[in-house]
């Protein structure tokens, strides 16, 4: 859930639907404990808070969360959508970019964890750049769980022909992009 | 970053040049009447007539006190309108707990009393899932499609999301003719605040994306998706060839803008619609009520050419509105459907809340000129449906305020739209039973002994806005 929550840039992503409304009260509203058990008590009308009782708090609610074929039981939606919706190709490249992105740029920051073979601080690459190849190599094994032919990975280094050439972060994500949205990866 | 042009943008400039070429392709290719809107509201949990604009007096009959009903002050009407509504009920809301319920139920009818009718109704079932599946779908009378299928297959060819359902419950349900046009399939939304995100693959992204490395990566994996062995040994597998199809129409969709004319938030390269200043006019609490963002997405996708059938609703979630000594419940947990417990106050909060924003909703369609129908508004073609699933039963102790009521298929709902006679009630209520009861389609004359029900009801919307299907029948008296 966290792509989703810095999909929605920065927005509180701790809470996707309901929440107790003693711990809103309480979190968000500065109300000190008693005053909120008080307050939970007032709204069901009875001297004690019994069993708490729910709000919406007003979080991004799974933003994606129908087009990526779930459901959301607060909304009252308990089965996902039977066939992907227009949004989910669109939705699905745009996890597949969120968490690209954030890898590079965590690798790029520290020790990589994933993008080893290429030096990610290069401000342009191509395809003979020592590293992309064996890139595209290792996300295929991470990704789909095979070896990329030699033809598959020529494909996929056209990425690093595009003019102005790309910086290293660049090319890492977009060919990390690619493979994680293909068919292959989405319907295995 | 080059903001798209986007749809409005298309609009203002085909308006300006008068050149067809610019005009968005479903204005360019159609000899027809200019499109129609429609904008469910549902009322979740069962609305009962009798609360809003079909009250029943207590005087009106010797057994009226023991029904739901209320004391003759507590009814109000609006002078040239012909429906009569509750009064605030100050004694009720007073609590426990508090309950927030500002807007006035004759506030509505003063200001769209002439477009607003109600027609009574026998809803088929008193399931909640069964009953908001009819209340979309009439029944299944059209092949299975929901009244936004339908009207999006009628009026939204061309447009980017013909159809979207931010509903809750099976308001949002899909229906199942398979027949139905692709763009006519219905978008579904969890969060109306955040839906341009949706619609766009890198805009609003915290790491920002070129856009055109984007359309080079995409082409490169559409070699892949064509030329890898996987590819070729499921190239005839339906489920894959539909998503390929689909992942066409979206990158469509991401290519109109529409990204950029409906978003309700400030986000990385994502700006906010201008139009929002005068939406927080009328909608103030967009940013942190779900229903009031689905009411502003809903002007939005409607606004810039985006959307022709639209459907909103309050969920079922306990919500509170307003500050200290002010603040109150605006949306008892399970909505209308609290009226287990607390009939008379949780209708009448319930309605307070579905009438202020669809006032709201209204009042932005009135003052929104559509720019390829130069002096008339977007309201001018729209009409406002709200489903619900049942009725409530009617007994009560005779007298009290304060009681419970179950859920009981006799009913109506209510339509507001200048495409319908408003002004108006089509059917009745029996004083005697509090039961509604239905009216003659031709003349609109009230007849005790017919019941209309929720096909008909179907028919009617569909009529309203053109839309054919067989054995729809006609209500003429229902027409403008």
């Amino acid at each position: 859930m966290s792509e989703l929550c810095e999909d929605a840039d920065g927005a509180p992503c701790a809470v996707t639907g309901p929440v107790k409304l003693t711990d809103y009260l309480i979190r968000h509203q500065g109300v000190a404990p008693a005053d909120a058990q008080a307050a939970c008590a007032e709204l069901q009308g009875t001297t004690e808070c019994a069993d708490d009782d729910f709000i919406t708090e007003y979080t991004p609610q799974g933003v994606h969360v129908f087009s990526l074929g779930g459901n959301e039981p607060f909304l009252g939606r308990f089965s996902p959508l039977p066939e992907p919706s227009l949004l989910t190709p669109l939705v699905l490249d745009r996890v597949a970019l969120l968490a690209c992105g954030e890898r590079v740029e965590r690798d790029s920051a520290g020790t990589p964890q994933v993008f080893r073979s290429l030096d990610l601080s290069l401000t342009q690459v191509t395809p003979a750049t020592p590293g992309m190849r064996e890139m595209v190599e290792d996300l295929y094994r991470r990704l789909l769980a095979r070896d990329a032919t030699p033809e598959e990975v020529d494909i996929v280094l056209t990425v690093a022909e595009s003019q102005p050439p790309p910086s290293a972060q660049e090319a890492a994500r977009l060919t990390c992009f690619i493979i994680a949205t293909t068919t292959e990866e989405l319907f295995q | 970053m080059t903001r798209p042009l986007g749809r409005r943008g298309l609009l203002l400039a085909a308006a300006a040049a008068s050149a067809s070429t610019l005009l968005p392709k479903r204005r360019a290719t159609a000899q027809e009447p200019p499109g129609r809107y429609l904008f469910a509201i549902g009322a979740l949990g069962g609305a009962s007539i009798l609360d809003s604009f079909l009250p029943l007096a207590e005087d009106a009959s010797t057994e009226a006190r023991a029904l739901t009903s209320f004391a003759p002050a507590l009814i109000e009407t609006v002078a040239g309108v012909d429906l009569r509504c509750v009064a605030p009920l100050t004694e009720e809301i007073t609590g426990p707990p508090p309950y927030a319920a500002s807007y006035r139920q004759r506030t509505f009818l003063e200001r769209h009393g002439p477009d607003t009718a109600v027609m009574t109704l026998d809803h088929s079932s008193v399931n909640h899932n069964v009953g908001q599946r009819r209340a979309m779908n009439g029944n299944g009378v059209n092949s299975g499609r929901t009244l936004l299928e339908a009207v999006a297959a009628r009026h939204g060819q061309g447009l980017p999301l013909a159809a979207v359902n931010m509903m809750a419950g099976e308001f949002a349900a899909p229906g199942w003719d398979p027949s139905l046009p692709a763009h006519a399939q219905q978008v579904t939304v969890a969060d109306a605040r955040y839906f341009a995100l949706g619609t766009h693959a890198s805009l609003g992204l915290p790491i920002a994306v070129d856009h055109e490395q984007l359309l080079s990566a995409r082409a490169i994996r559409a070699r892949l998706d064509s030329e890898s062995a996987f590819a070729t040994s499921f190239e005839h597998v339906a489920g894959r060839r539909r998503f390929l199809a689909l992942r066409e129409r979206a990158n469509e969709l991401e290519a109109s803008g529409i990204a950029t004319e409906v978003g309700l938030l400030d986000l990385p390269g994502l700006e906010r619609s201008p139009e929002l200043t005068r939406i927080r006019e009328l909608l103030p609490n967009f940013e942190t009520d779900p229903f009031e963002a689905q009411a502003a997405l809903a002007f939005l996708l409607a606004k810039s050419g985006g959307s022709c059938a639209l459907g909103i609703s309050p969920s079922d979630a306990l919500a509170l509105e307003g500050i200290g000594a002010e603040r109150g419940v605006s949306n008892p947990a399970l909505a209308f459907d609290s009226s287990h417990n607390t009939h008379r106050v949780g209708q009448h909060v319930m309605w307070s809340r579905l009438l202020r924003v669809t006032d709201a909703l209204i009042t932005l369609l009135k003052g929104a000129e559509d720019l390829l129908q130069p002096g008339s508004s977007l309201w001018d073609r729209s009409l406002v449906y709200m489903p619900t699933e049942f009725g409530r039963t009617r007994r009560r102790p005779a007298g009290s305020t304060r009681f419970g009521t179950g859920h009981f298929q006799n009913n109506g709902v209510v339509l507001v739209s200048p495409l319908i006679q408003g002004g108006r009630a089509y059917g009745g209520v029996d004083p005697a039973t509090a039961l509604t009861f239905g009216f003659e389609r031709n003349t609109g004359e009230p007849r005790p002994s017919t019941h209309m029900s929720i096909e008909d009801v179907y028919g009617v919307v569909c009529e309203a806005l053109e839309v054919e299907y067989e054995n729809r029948g006609s209500t003429p008296s229902m027409l403008r």
